[in-house]
């Protein structure tokens, strides 16, 4: 393989894409790589600044609490005032959301660490949590900001507890009001402050809730493989009791201890005794749910889930189980080190094969061709209808259909609409592309372009749908 | 079989829609040799499957509340339905799905109760993949019980969404429109976008199959309820077999709430039913209508006014040709021992029998090659009969 084909897959396969003349400039693909993975982390970007979930969550309820009235107000009498304040709420949480949404695209879009962005993108998209839990849209992108960037060069146990203590993934996955049947809580059957619904309301609800249980074993950690049962499940879950976030209340008077988290361990909710989990048993409190996924963190089956799931993300949809064994491997062997998994990743053979034709290689998900096509055309800031275009091709952010996040398989991305719509979106990108084509062709994809795309793109009747037609080629639809 | 031989042959003429006899010509000479067989047309070449998927597990017991049973209300708790809209003296609909009624009334609709998979492992994943993969196991086959089935007996088909769920994906070609799209992109465009696209298979297929449909497809609202219409006529057309996904089922919290709720959904599912005997006209008689999910939910109410992951559900079967006005199902009780683990709605029937029996009596599959191809292993399932008119 030579220079050219390195570095594309260095900046395609591993970056989120080739901006103009990068390429060319790319004489080191292997190191380029590895430095990313050494430098420090990134100063100034798109998303410094922006408040954590706390801030964000203590201004939802302060908004809810002016059109609601303080908990224990009057609820009745609904007036127009009051639907008009809802649409407020509604209002600046789409805001909020949206101002997310442009700061990761424009992040991902410029940084010249953007193997570090994919693995960012890979990692927030094995803990996913998306806004079709309508409560937790607003603190989608700050759940990426301090549960997935901090560690995708550190430990996986750290990552893993981090996600499972953020308020985005707790609402996501329901756990926030499981309650432990025999836990004091459920036994008095009455409230505390901590337990308030969206209007701020108290709930009566108590009991169980397994699905964040379920979801950290099937999904997160052991896969569904892993070895678990039904009674697992059920044990972990009450491992779990307790483990929610703040309502409006608690988070006015904890405000000073608590840092700058809303997470909250209840214990008056947990439930106590003995849970045997996999096989080992562990006693109360927030420390030995902890401990449960610490162990998690650590279980092979574990790493072989998150292997796999590098592997058909890097590799191609069903990677050789060599390769998957090698991930698996490095992370055992560096107790869950994911800088050392990325550096696996780099010395995989398989992650380098460009075997003609490239239509063998991964389909880009409709996020990460808008972002490469982004970085092609040197796009640097919000313009007009540049971020609805991740809706209308099917992949807006933190909108996953499910826990188990986006699809990674080409033939979950090809159907004829997707195929249409990603037309449509090359049409309207194309207005950014300069006007000559054939320069700008040659600085983005270099010997690469194969000829006849070269061809085919410059004989389109004008500059732009000549540029359309090179974002299209399978040379930018693979990577 | 090779997809792209198929496409081409296909291409030329411009609608593969239009084209079942040449389909059906091609699949004779590239079919592989197991097939062989299979070659009969269905009894009613005019029989035609909708398979609404919903994703997320529907609440069985919230869409068909057995409100004559005595233990229901004190199983339910607050879940527990007042205005259920009597059917039989025992079983009720959600007052979501009035609009369902006439269809009740006119013998076209057949509730099917305590139904589900053969599976206990409660995961979304695993039980929509076993679902739609049409073996006795979660991840058993790659491909989808209904793309095996137009595979050896060529059927149009079509996915009502911008993905080909697994159901309908494998190695015999589907198309995937969402109806709710209406303009095509520029021809000159396509054209040349179609030359890029030459040596690469997945993408060729696409832009192929997105020109044959998308022209077949004008605008209608979003959601099930506004696209019924334009499902409806693709389905009274060429095409024979018809996916729709539906998301958003899993009730977890306050799922008896009016917003947020499982009502709204329920609503536009009815709607959206409701609209397809107009929209399909006569070819409603010779329509039916699968609405199925991955599992039912808890009985109890969990600790936020919703349901857990459970086993047995319900599902709807309706249509021109389904003989209805009857709820289909062997009770299991309400009562706590009479419960599957104490927790779930006992399965009486499994979910591949109810898709067996619509297979073999209403698409008249033979039965060797449906337990063999279709649904391996399925011969061992206790099939219900009688569910299509004669």
């Amino acid at each position: 393989m030579d220079l050219p084909q390195i570095g594309w897959i260095s900046l395609n396969r591993f970056g989120m894409g080739a901006a103009p003349g990068e390429l060319a400039s790319c004489t080191d693909p292997v190191g380029w790589l590895r430095s990313q993975l050494n430098a420090p982390g990134p100063g100034d970007t798109p998303l410094s600044g922006l408040p954590g979930h706390a801030a964000i969550m203590r201004e939802m309820y302060a908004l809810r609490a002016e059109v609601y009235g303080e908990r224990g107000g009057d609820k009745t009498g609904r007036t127009e005032a009051r639907a008009g304040g809802k649409e407020a709420i509604k209002d600046r949480g789409r805001e909020i959301y949206l101002r997310e949404c442009n700061a990761r695209m424009l992040h991902a879009a410029t940084t010249d660490r953007s193997f570090v962005e994919r693995l960012v993108r890979f990692w927030s998209n094995h803990f996913t949590v998306s806004l079709l839990r309508r409560q937790v849209m607003v603190i989608t992108g700050a759940f990426e900001r301090e549960a997935i960037r901090p560690f995708v060069l550190g430990r996986f146990r750290d990552m893993l507890r981090a996600v499972e203590q953020h308020p985005a993934m707790l609402g996501y996955l329901d756990n926030q009001q499981s309650t432990g049947p025999d836990s004091p809580n459920a036994q008095r059957g009455g409230e505390d402050a901590s337990n308030t619904g969206a209007d701020g309301a108290p709930k009566r609800a108590r009991g169980l809730n397994e699905n964040l249980a379920r979801e950290i074993l099937e999904l997160h950690t052991l896969g569904v493989d892993g070895g678990y049962s039904q009674e697992d499940v059920q044990q972990f879950a009450a491992l779990l009791t307790g483990w929610s976030y703040a309502g409006p209340e608690a988070a006015r008077t904890g405000a000073e201890t608590s840092g700058d988290t809303m997470f909250r361990f209840y214990a008056a909710r947990h439930q106590p005794g003995p849970k045997t989990l996999l096989g080992r048993t562990y006693g109360d409190g927030l420390d030995e749910g902890e401990r449960a996924l610490d162990d998690l963190a650590r279980a092979p089956a574990t790493a072989l889930h998150v292997a796999r799931r590098l592997a058909a993300h890097f590799i191609s949809d069903d990677p050789p189980e060599s390769a998957v064994r090698y991930i698996a491997d490095r992370f055992l062997q560096t107790d869950g080190d994911l800088r050392e998994v990325a550096l696996a990743l780099i010395d995989l053979p398989e992650c380098w094969d460009l075997a003609p034709p490239a239509a063998t290689g991964k389909l880009r998900q409709p996020d990460e061709w808008l972002i490469a096509c982004m970085r092609a055309l040197s796009v640097s800031a919000e313009q007009k209808g540049l971020s609805a275009l991740f809706r209308k091709t099917g992949q807006p952010p933190f909108a996953a259909p499910s826990p188990a996040g986006w699809p990674d398989r080409a033939t979950a991305w090809a159907s004829p609409e997707q195929l249409l719509q990603r037309i449509e979106a090359a049409t309207g990108l194309s207005r950014a592309a300069p006007a000559r084509v054939d320069t700008w062709a040659d600085a983005v994809f270099g010997p690469i372009l194969p000829a006849r795309t070269r061809r085919i793109a410059l004989n389109a009747p004008d500059a732009r749908q000549g540029a359309a037609l090179l974002l299209l080629s399978p040379t930018m639809q693979r990577r | 079989m090779n997809r792209r031989l198929f496409l081409s042959g296909l291409g030329g003429l411009g609608g593969l829609l239009g084209c079942g006899a040449l389909a059906a010509a091609t699949l004779e000479q590239a079919a592989p040799a197991g097939l062989t067989k299979w070659r009969a047309r269905p009894a009613d070449p005019e029989a035609r499957l909708l398979v609404v998927l919903l994703r997320g597990g529907l609440d069985g017991l919230a869409m068909l509340p057995p409100h004559g049973d005595p233990d229901y209300r004190g199983a339910r708790g607050a879940l527990a339905l007042d205005g259920a809209l009597d059917l039989d003296g025992f079983y009720g609909l959600h007052p979501a799905l009035a609009g369902l009624l006439p269809m009740w009334e006119r013998k076209e609709l057949l509730p099917v109760h305590a139904v589900g998979l053969a599976y206990s492992g409660r995961s979304h994943f695993d039980a929509q993949d076993l679902l739609e993969n049409g073996t006795a196991w979660p991840h058993g086959s790659a491909s989808g019980w209904l793309n095996r089935l137009i595979g050896a007996s060529p059927r149009p088909a079509i996915a009502f969404s911008d993905r080909i769920p697994l159901l309908l994906s494998g190695p015999t070609p589907v198309q995937a429109v969402d109806p709710g799209r209406d303009d095509l992109p520029d021809n000159g465009l396509l054209d040349r976008v179609a030359m890029l696209y030459e040596q690469d298979e997945l993408l060729s297929v696409a832009l192929m199959e997105a020109r044959a449909l998308a022209g077949q497809i004008s605008g209608a609202a979003k959601g099930l309820t506004g696209e019924a219409a334009a499902i409806g006529r693709l389905l009274a057309g060429e095409a024979r077999i018809g996916v729709v996904d539906y998301n958003g089922w899993d009730s977890h919290s306050r799922q008896g709430d009016e917003s947020g709720g499982i009502s709204r959904p329920l609503s536009q599912l009815g709607a959206g039913l409701a609209a397809l005997p107009a929209a399909m006209g006569a070819a409603w008689q010779h329509t039916a209508v699968l609405v199925i999910t991955e599992f039912g939910r808890t009985v109890a109410p969990n600790g936020t006014q919703g349901t857990d992951h459970g086993t047995g559900g319900a599902a709807l079967l309706c249509g021109g040709a389904v003989a209805g006005g009857r709820v289909l199902a062997d009770w299991p009780g309400l009562g706590r021992s009479e419960r599957f683990e104490g927790r779930d709605l006992r399965t009486t029937l499994d979910s591949r029998a109810l898709i067996a029996a619509i297979l073999r009596d209403h698409l008249a599959v033979p039965e060797d090659l449906l337990y063999r191809d279709v649904l391996p292993g399925g011969d061992r399932l206790e099939v219900p009969a009688g569910l299509f008119r004669a």
